[in-house]
């Protein structure tokens, strides 16, 4: 493929759907907290060391020169391989999930895959993990009922993970247009299910303004 | 003014609506109209299906498939709807069951009432006596009216009690609006649907008779499969169509019969305070005492303009007290009236309860019954779903 000119990647980025958008927001959001997260161990590490040092000499004895130097060196050796061992992992296989953060665990595997699906599924996966972020906070908000939990269940945990291994076993030459069309058919019908899921989730909140507001009116709005 | 009774408005009727009749299967169709767009819409899609149906060999796989995607005609309509049956189900019975608390308040705001009554209290121009024997201390009509001071704190908690659960029969009916009008949706919904069936029906009879001489296996197999089909559907569509439409009156008559109560409950306190106030007046004229209801009056400012309207009918009223003043008797009368007239609405509002809740269980059951009914259909329709999932339906309902 021709590379496109940096001006152009700029645009497109600029044109890129609000839910690539977001979803690029969300994998940022998730490397900025690895990183993190690393940093505080690693630094937290180096501050141990420092006072283990300290207190090594005000109680037991003057260290050498050359103890202090090798375990500075230890240390930083330590220190960096702390920063980038052991490597982020790929989130757990999606079937031993939590059903309580099977979407945010489901949107993870979804990132891991999306190198090797083709451009118009990189587009649903975008309205994809975004409707799993919004599926995940709903969760967080409320446990579902048993039925849709069972039905999210067998569709993140099953059916989408089998669409897109089935797609990725195929060998790339034998990638016909067929092939294609048919995966992203499947994700399609998973956005829909996923976007009904999260509809039926929030009927009673939406329908719980709108009752709100009826009673407003009947109340407060005297003939 | 020809009436002298205070707060007397045209009697209080509180009418229960009539219990919802069960709706035959073959009655429901046609209740919510179709606009002629959709039927254009619709009629244009099962002429397409109906063309590429007969395109096919009738031996052929794809025929086969044409006619399974039938068996889905109307299932996620009817599941839509189906759905919603549970919870119409479920309100009248809450409003059955709970009675709401207003009952209670009622109830307490009677046994109030009737402690001040003053046809309850004997002779109250006698004088007090000792032991019944010596006459002591002043009137007891001074006393009477004082026992209005301890009891006004007690009443005005009451009514505001019955403030809250009036909102909450005002909140319940605007859930029962907004519950309606998704039934309403669904309805329309499954009208289409029924409109398609109904359509597909007609075509498929004329298709097949037109077949019959040229190729009549073809023929045969257009009603032996496709036209048994979309009558079995027919069928379930209508039934799941004639419980949404029995449970669309009946949500319409919980919010009847919550009208009618809230009538109620605001001619209560009307009267009640019409009440408070006409024994200010009576025993300013009486004992020439002038008796403090703040709270009362507090509320009373609080309170919308029905009270309003009684306080107008109170003013006019009241100088006419104070020249009936010579004779004790009139004012007395006039306030016992005012009792009355809660007493009235109180029992208007118990035998109002009393026939709503016959008609509602009527309803209910009713309603039951036919749910059940249309249970077993969709229970079957599911298992044919299950059996052909791989087939799409064939036709959606337009939004």
């Amino acid at each position: 493929m021709e590379k496109l000119p940096e001006s152009l990647v700029a645009l497109a980025r600029l044109a890129a759907s609000p839910n690539a958008r977001r979803a690029q927001v969300r994998r940022a959001e998730r490397i900025w907290a690895d990183l993190r997260r690393r940093m505080i161990r690693s630094g937290g590490f180096a501050a141990a060391l420092i006072l283990a040092l300290l207190l090594w000499g005000l109680i037991i004895g003057p260290i050498g020169t050359t103890t202090l130097v090798l375990t500075t060196l230890l240390g930083a050796i330590i220190m960096f391989a702390l920063l980038f061992w052991p490597a982020s992992k790929a989130p757990a296989r999606l079937k031993a999930a939590d059903p309580r953060t099977l979407p945010a665990h489901a949107e993870l595997w979804l990132d891991t895959q999306r190198k090797a699906l083709p451009a118009p599924a990189k587009t649903q996966l975008d309205t994809i993990s975004d409707q799993l972020a919004t599926l995940q906070a709903q969760l967080d908000a409320a446990p579902p009922p048993a039925e849709t939990a069972r039905d999210l269940d067998r569709l993140l945990k099953n059916h989408l993970p089998e669409l897109v291994e089935r797609y990725t076993r195929v060998p790339t030459t034998q990638r016909s247009a067929e092939i294609e069309t048919s995966l992203t058919d499947g994700l399609n019908i998973v956005q829909k299910e996923l976007s009904r899921t999260s509809e039926s989730l929030s009927e009673t909140d939406r329908d719980g303004v709108l009752i709100q507001r009826r009673f407003l009116e009947s109340r407060y709005s005297k003939s | 003014m020809a009436n002298p009774n205070m707060a007397d408005g045209p009697p209080l009727k509180l009418d229960p609506p009539a219990a919802v009749a069960a709706v035959a299967p073959a009655a429901a169709a046609g209740l919510v109209p179709l606009a002629p767009k959709q039927t254009t819409e619709l009629d244009k899609r099962v002429e397409t299906f109906v063309t590429e149906l007969i395109a096919q060999d009738a031996a052929s796989p794809e025929f086969g498939k044409k006619v399974d995607q039938l068996t889905n005609l109307g299932a996620r309509e009817i599941a839509e709807a189906a759905g919603q049956s549970n919870r119409f189900l479920d309100r009248p019975v809450r409003a059955m069951d709970k009675d709401t608390g207003i009952g209670t308040d009622l109830t307490a705001l009677r046994t109030q009432i009737e402690d001040l009554d003053p046809s309850r209290k004997g002779n109250l121009f006698s004088r007090k006596k000792l032991l019944g024997l010596i006459p002591f201390g002043g009137n007891k009509l001074r006393g009477y009216f004082d026992s209005y001071q301890s009891a006004q704190s007690n009443i005005s908690a009451i009514l505001s009690r019955l403030k809250d659960g009036k909102d909450e029969l005002l909140h319940d009916n605007a859930a029962i609006e907004q519950e309606r009008a998704k039934l309403w949706e669904a309805m329309g919904k499954l009208e289409q649907m029924v409109h398609v069936s109904r359509t597909l029906d007609k075509r498929l009879e004329e298709t097949a008779a037109d077949l019959d001489p040229s190729d009549p296996a073809k023929a045969k197999a257009i009603r032996e499969s496709a036209l048994f089909q979309v009558r079995q559907r027919s069928q379930d569509l209508l039934t799941q169509l004639a419980v949404s439409v029995q449970g669309y009156l009946a949500l319409d008559l919980v919010k009847k019969n919550n009208v009618e109560l809230l009538k109620g409950v605001d001619r209560a306190s009307t009267t009640t305070v019409a009440a408070l106030r006409t024994a200010v007046t009576v025993s300013q004229a009486l004992t020439n005492q002038k008796l403090v209801l703040d709270q009362i009056t507090a509320l009373n400012a609080t309170t919308a303009g029905i009270i309003d309207a009684t306080g107008e009918l109170l003013k006019s009223n009241t100088a006419r007290i104070h020249e009936q003043a010579a004779s004790a008797t009139i004012p007395m009368e006039t306030l016992q009236r005012a009792f009355q007239n809660i007493y009235e609405t109180m029992d208007a509002v118990d035998s109002f309860k009393l026939k709503a809740l016959d008609a509602m269980k009527t309803t209910v059951t009713g309603l039951s019954d036919q749910v059940e009914k249309s249970r077993a259909y969709i229970a079957r329709a599911e298992g044919q779903a299950q059996a052909k999932l791989e087939s799409p339906p064939p036709f959606e309902a337009l939004s």
